[in-house]
């Protein structure tokens, strides 16, 4: 099993702590973190620019969703995948993974291994 | 049979028939006209008596039946043979010589009636009259109709039976005109009898109708009425009578008169039922209307100035003439005060024509002569028959009464005698015209028929004017009253007697024989010795006696003669015989004479004289001669004479004593014959009194059993009515009461008199005395509700009203309302319910229309009452809703209840009701569903609701896993510093506590923020002895800012607490904060110093709590953070952009 590390992820959480647990996770797993961001138009704009291989998107950003930024991540080819204390993402959305809250380690990992360019390029 | 009548007979049909039933009747036509065969040589005319609206389809359902055409009536048919002609619906129909007039639409009720009428005017005894089973009483008087012109009648019996059927046939037959009761079969055999007999019997009639040997046997048919019912008709006319006696012959299919007369003797009620046709009249009103209205110009006007007027028909039959009069009296003294008293005595023969007077009932056609006005004021009309208003039946006073047999009446103003002395025989007419003289008072009048006259009679009566019949009594000087109670008889052979003309020239001739044997001088005598003849050269022998003038021969012959006449006429009355005396000396003019003296008594024809002739044979003078011869002789003889002389004078004037004595007794004897007379005259009026009383009592009689009927019916009423009624008089006392009025009112029948002031009464707040009082003073009517304690009565008080007083008391009624008004109240309530509920109520009838929508539906719909109301609830619906509802509403008619179904109900402007519905069958009173009751409630706001629990679900879903990720990150955190499970737990247990209190904050705040001064104080809580400050303005926080803020001051407050301020007694605390408002953006400054605590060194590596306040709050709330480790405390800066919702 590959490990993601070395990704770099963007990771969109508006919780402080829980942006905390998941920066330490992906820590970790040798990932590079960029972020938390914690509104949307932070992360529409990290989302545009940024270099980043991944990205894990809180869907509920203080009252606003994070659908938005993921339209940009997959404009821009960008691998991506929810994390969210809903039970069901969006249905134009259903296609990409999502992980549940609490964050289960093993879970995200395997996530970041779908998720990650390098294995459907290798 | 004349050539005119054998082309009629060619053509039209020898008999009409007009037969009468209604729409039921259609078996007993059928069976009919099987009965008849097709060449018959009669006409039928079928009037239906049935609802003008209803189509026939009898033609064509007779048509099977028979193979005579079969035609619906027109105008204008002529009426041919073997033909049957039905009425039309809708229409009237007459006949019109020999046409049929039919006129529609139909204007009065008894078509059969008037077809009837016309038929019997226009075929007199050609016409036949057959009542067929139906119901009411059409017919019946045009059944009478024809019997009256003469025509035969039929009324339908049942199959087996006698009786005459109910309803048509029964009111036919009540009439007692009908000739035979049959079931429908034997009518028509018995019918077509009669018209055999009619044709054979046509050559022996006369020009008139009547038949020459029925014309012979007359005297011996009124002879053997007489016998039996003691009624003469002898002296009828004979033409009318041999009319009626034929038709009888008819009926009976007798044709011989001699057969007939035999029935008579055998059967009694044959001589009934003769009896009754000989007095069958036809009369209606004003029947002659020019005649009555020189009545009603010439008489009229003068009998209404009298106080008392009185008026006798005599001969009234069913009533006609005697209602005519009263109509004419009535309207000349309409509004007068004081008007005068009448009373029409109207009198007939007939006892069933005096009943059908009494009822005063007529039909349309009877009423003909009377004008619209007329008609309406004096007859209620009642389905077609009229019935004369009370107004002129009073007046009228009927009875039966003979005017041959019973004694006339008296002292009256008037007498109206129409074609009654047309059927007197010219002798009896005789008789009744002094009679009606008599009656009358001095002055009054006499109204008699176009063909009758008082010629005979004309010292009796004046005519006023003679073409209309109206005579004036004329005063006539010693005219003792003559009654018509003596009756000749037929074979009295009293031929003198009606021929006093041939008496006097037979008297003459038997004179003349007498006397031409003798000399000439002869006197007549009658028997009373009065001189009604005398001959030539009677002067000789006459020597009148002194004093008044007269006729009597002992006043008139010369007195010498006196005595020997007086003999000889005794002897002559008594023998009957010629006395003959010769040689009877006389003195005349001083001469002497002798002569022989004859008396002869005359009779006419057997029997005693009644006069005598006294007739003078002259013998020349008395010889004087011969003294010569004898003289002692002579001078005897005149000493003898001389005394006979003295004798003689001596008895003359013993006679004129006599003679005086008995003029005087004569005078006495015609005071008391005179006497005689009088008593007569008033014995005459006591009998005629007598007999008016008679009839008065009669007519009380009959009224006063019709009151008892009324009463007893009244009596019943009120005790079986439910309701209470009181009866007031005009003075407010008890009249009378119901039994149930007892339950209103304390009442005994002992009350009944007593003032309703004195009656106790059990309902509330009441003044009955005065309600009644308004009723009686102003006319007026009451009603409203009234309460005893328990029940509500509904009050009606309305006037008494009797025939004399519009307002004779009043009548309160009380119905019981208790139940009604408790259900209206339980209905109003519900209705109050239906109307305010917000829930859609309607109500649909068995076939889906609407019939009730309140505003709840008008509101949940958008469909307006106005609109839907009367129209199909489907109409309504989506089509996939139609499909739902007819299983739903299929499934309530059934009788099933639908409870809680949802439905979609598409509202006018295109959004759509969410409803659910519960529907219930509603049951009628026959037990059957008659409709559905749907109640209709918004489930939208229910369906919002669920979609907001499953939002409000998933969003509690989503925070309680954040809150859980929180706690997962704070335990790893805590987890990563902890030196030992221990120090694990507590510190963990603090942080989780510390994120627990910022929740509470953030959801007594209502889960949107908190205030930062309970943020901070709430974390120092702990530390309450402790010197800390805490300054600032109130700052409300968001609640992510909330929690992250509130978790670093948790993480300040439990790191000064263990390594700084917090630690030892002096160190100090200094918390504030202030708000800085630039440009509309709000900037929070917060200050935590801490001092006075022991010397702080900067950590070797950052803790969790330098993390989160370092990298959380700057992250979380996009805050500038400082955290610097001075030597004398720590001190945290931030500086962070409030959100407008903080």
């Amino acid at each position: 099993m590959s490990l993601p590390a070395g990704l770099r992820v963007l990771l969109v959480e508006d919780e402080v702590l829980v942006g905390m647990l998941l920066e330490d996770i992906l820590t970790d797993l040798g990932c590079e973190v960029v972020g938390p961001m914690t509104s949307v138009d932070a992360a529409i704009e990290f989302a545009s620019n940024a270099s980043v291989d991944v990205a894990l998107l809180d869907i509920n950003l203080t009252g606003a969703d994070a659908y938005p930024v993921a339209e940009v991540l997959a404009g821009r080819g960008i691998a991506f995948g929810f994390l969210t204390g809903y039970q069901s993402v969006h249905p134009d959305f259903e296609q990409y993974p999502s992980l549940g809250k609490p964050v289960d380690r093993k879970a995200l990992e395997a996530v970041l291994v779908s998720l990650d360019p390098r294995r459907t390029q290798g | 049979m004349s050539d005119s009548n054998r082309v009629v007979e060619q053509v039209g049909p020898r008999l009409v028939a007009g037969i009468g039933a209604s729409a039921g009747g259609l078996t007993a036509y059928t069976d009919f006209f099987r009965a008849i065969p097709p060449d018959s040589g009669l006409a039928f005319v079928l009037v239906q008596h049935l609802s003008p609206k209803h189509p026939s389809a009898l033609a064509e359902l007779i048509g099977a039946e028979t193979e005579m055409p079969v035609v619906d009536a027109s105008d204008g048919q002529e009426l041919a043979a073997n033909h049957i002609y039905v009425i039309p619906a809708d229409a009237t129909m007459t006949v019109d010589g020999s046409r049929l007039r039919v006129t529609r639409p139909r204007v009065d009720s008894a078509p059969i009636d008037t077809f009837l009428m016309s038929l019997a005017e226009e075929y007199g005894e050609h016409a036949v009259a057959i009542i067929l089973s139906g119901f009411g009483s059409d017919g019946a008087l045009g059944l009478a109709a024809v019997k009256s012109y003469g025509g035969i009648t039929f009324a339908q019996a049942g199959v087996h039976d006698t009786e005459p059927l109910p309803g048509m046939p029964w009111s036919a037959f009540e009439t007692g005109l009908v000739d035979h009761v049959l079931p429908v079969a034997e009518i028509a055999a018995r019918l077509l009898d009669y018209e055999r007999h009619l044709s054979e019997v046509k050559p022996s009639k006369k020009h008139d109708g009547a038949r020459a040997d029925v014309l012979k046997h007359i005297p011996d048919i009124c002879r053997i009425i007489d016998l039996r019912l003691g009624h003469d008709f002898s002296q009828y006319k004979e033409g009318s009578i041999a009319r009626r006696i034929q038709r009888r012959m008819q009926l009976h299919g007798i044709h011989d008169t001699t057969a007939y007369i035999a029935k008579l003797r055998d059967d009694r009620e044959e001589v009934g039922l003769l009896f009754r046709d000989l007095l069958i009249s036809v009369t209606s009103f004003f029947r002659d209307p020019v005649a009555f209205a020189a009545l009603d110009r010439i008489v009229i006007p003068e009998l209404v100035k009298k106080q008392e007027i009185r008026v006798w028909v005599p001969g009234c039959a069913t009533g006609e003439e005697a209602y005519s009069i009263a109509i004419l009296l009535r309207e000349a003294v309409a509004g007068r005060r004081e008007p005068p008293r009448i009373t029409i005595f109207a009198t007939d023969i007939d006892e069933s024509a005096i009943r059908m007077a009494r009822k005063g009932v007529y039909i349309r056609a009877q009423l003909e002569g009377l004008n619209s006005r007329q008609l309406g004021r004096w007859f209620e009309e009642d389905r077609g028959s009229y019935t004369v208003v009370p107004e002129i039946r009073e007046l009228c006073v009927f009875s039966q009464h003979s005017i041959l047999r019973d004694p006339s009446f008296s002292r009256l103003d008037l007498i109206s005698c129409r074609n009654l002395l047309i059927y007197l025989a010219a002798g009896l007419q005789e008789r009744v015209i002094p009679m009606f003289h008599f009656a009358l008072r001095a002055g009054g009048f006499l109204f008699l028929g176009p063909s009758e006259s008082v010629a005979r009679d004309e010292d009796c009566f004046a005519a006023l004017d003679e073409r209309h019949r109206i005579y004036r009594r004329r005063e006539r000087q010693n005219s003792p009253p003559r009654m018509l109670t003596v009756r000749p008889r037929f074979d009295s052979g009293d031929a003198d007697a009606r021929q006093p003309h041939k008496k006097r020239s037979a008297l003459d001739s038997a004179v003349q024989r007498a006397a031409a044997r003798f000399s000439p001088a002869y006197l007549v005598i009658d028997s009373q010795n009065r001189v009604v003849r005398f001959s030539g050269h009677t002067g000789r022998f006459l020597g009148p006696t002194e004093g008044p003038a007269s006729d009597n021969l002992f006043d008139t012959i010369h007195h010498s003669l006196r005595a020997e006449v007086r003999d000889a006429l005794r002897v002559a009355s008594e023998t009957q015989a010629q006395v003959l005396r010769s040689a009877v000396p006389y003195e005349a003019n001083g001469e002497s004479g002798m002569v022989r003296l004859i008396v002869e008594p005359i009779a006419q024809e057997a029997g005693e004289a009644t006069h005598f002739v006294i007739g003078f044979h002259e013998m020349g003078p008395v010889s004087t001669g011969d003294d010569d011869d004898d003289s002692d002789v002579a001078r005897d003889l005149r000493a003898t004479r001389g005394r006979l002389r003295a004798a003689v004078d001596e008895g003359e004037r013993a006679n004129a004593d006599l003679t005086a004595t008995n003029q005087e007794l004569q005078s006495v004897n015609e005071e008391l014959r005179a006497a005689v007379e009088e008593l007569q005259v008033s014995k005459e009026e006591m009998q005629s009194l007598n007999e008016e009383l008679q009839t008065v009592n009669a007519e009380l009689t009959s009224k006063n059993a019709i009151a008892a009927k009324l009463n007893s019916d009244l009596q019943n009423f009120l005790e079986n009515t439910g309701g209470a009624t009181l009866f007031l008089d005009a003075h407010l006392t008890v009249r009378t009461f119901t039994p149930s009025a007892t339950e209103i009112f304390h009442l005994r029948d002992s009350d009944i008199g007593r003032p309703l002031a004195e009656v106790v009464c059990r309902l509330k707040n009441l003044d009955l005395a005065m309600d009644v009082r308004s009723v009686l003073e102003d006319n007026l009517r009451i009603e409203r509700e009234v309460f005893s304690t328990t029940q509500v009565y509904l009050m009606r008080i309305r006037p008494y009203r009797s025939p004399a007083n519009p307002v004779d008391g009043a009548v309160l009624s009380f119905t019981e309302i208790t139940e009604r008004k408790a259900r209206e109240e339980t209905q109003a309530h519900l209705a109050a319910i239906v109307a305010s509920t917000g829930d859609a109520v309607l109500a649909l009838d068995r076939d889906g229309i609407v019939t009730n929508w309140n505003r709840g539906a008008e509101r949940l719909t958008g469909y307006g009452a106005d609109a839907v109301i009367g129209k199909q609830l489907p109409q309504l619906l989506s089509p996939e809703g139609i499909e739902n509802a007819r299983r739903i509403f299929d499934a309530a008619k059934a009788g099933d209840h639908v409870e809680q179904k949802e439905m979609s109900f598409p509202r006018p402007d295109g959004s759509v009701a969410e409803v659910v519905v519960t529907v219930s069958p509603v049951y009628g009173v026959d037990g059957e569903v008659n409709g559905i009751s749907i109640i209709a409630r918004d489930n939208s706001e229910q369906i919002e609701l669920e979609q907001h629990r499953s939002i409000m679900m998933a969003e509690l879903d989503h925070r309680v896993k954040n809150t859980l990720a929180t706690v997962q990150s704070i335990a790893r955190q805590t987890g990563k510093s902890s030196k030992s499970v221990k120090r694990f737990l507590d510190a963990f247990d603090q942080r989780i506590i510390a994120l627990a209190r910022t929740h509470d904050l953030l959801t007594a705040a209502g889960g949107t923020g908190a205030m930062l001064q309970d943020l901070v104080v709430g974390e120092l809580k702990p530390y309450e002895s402790a010197n800390i400050t805490i300054d600032g303005e109130p700052v409300r926080l968001g609640g992510k800012s909330a929690l992250a803020l509130g978790m670093g001051i948790h993480e300040l407050a439990t790191n000064a607490a263990k390594h700084g301020a917090l630690s030892t007694p002096r160190g100090r605390v200094s918390v504030s904060w202030k708000l800085e408002i630039a440009d509309a953006v709000r900037t929070l400054h917060f200050n935590w110093k801490e001092s006075g605590g022991p010397k702080v060194c900067t950590p070797e590596h950052r803790g969790f709590g330098s993390r989160l306040i370092e990298e959380g709050l700057r992250a979380g709330m996009g805050a500038d953070v400082s955290l610097k480790f001075l030597p004398t405390g720590i001190h945290f800066k931030l500086t962070a952009p409030l959100d407008d919702d903080e």
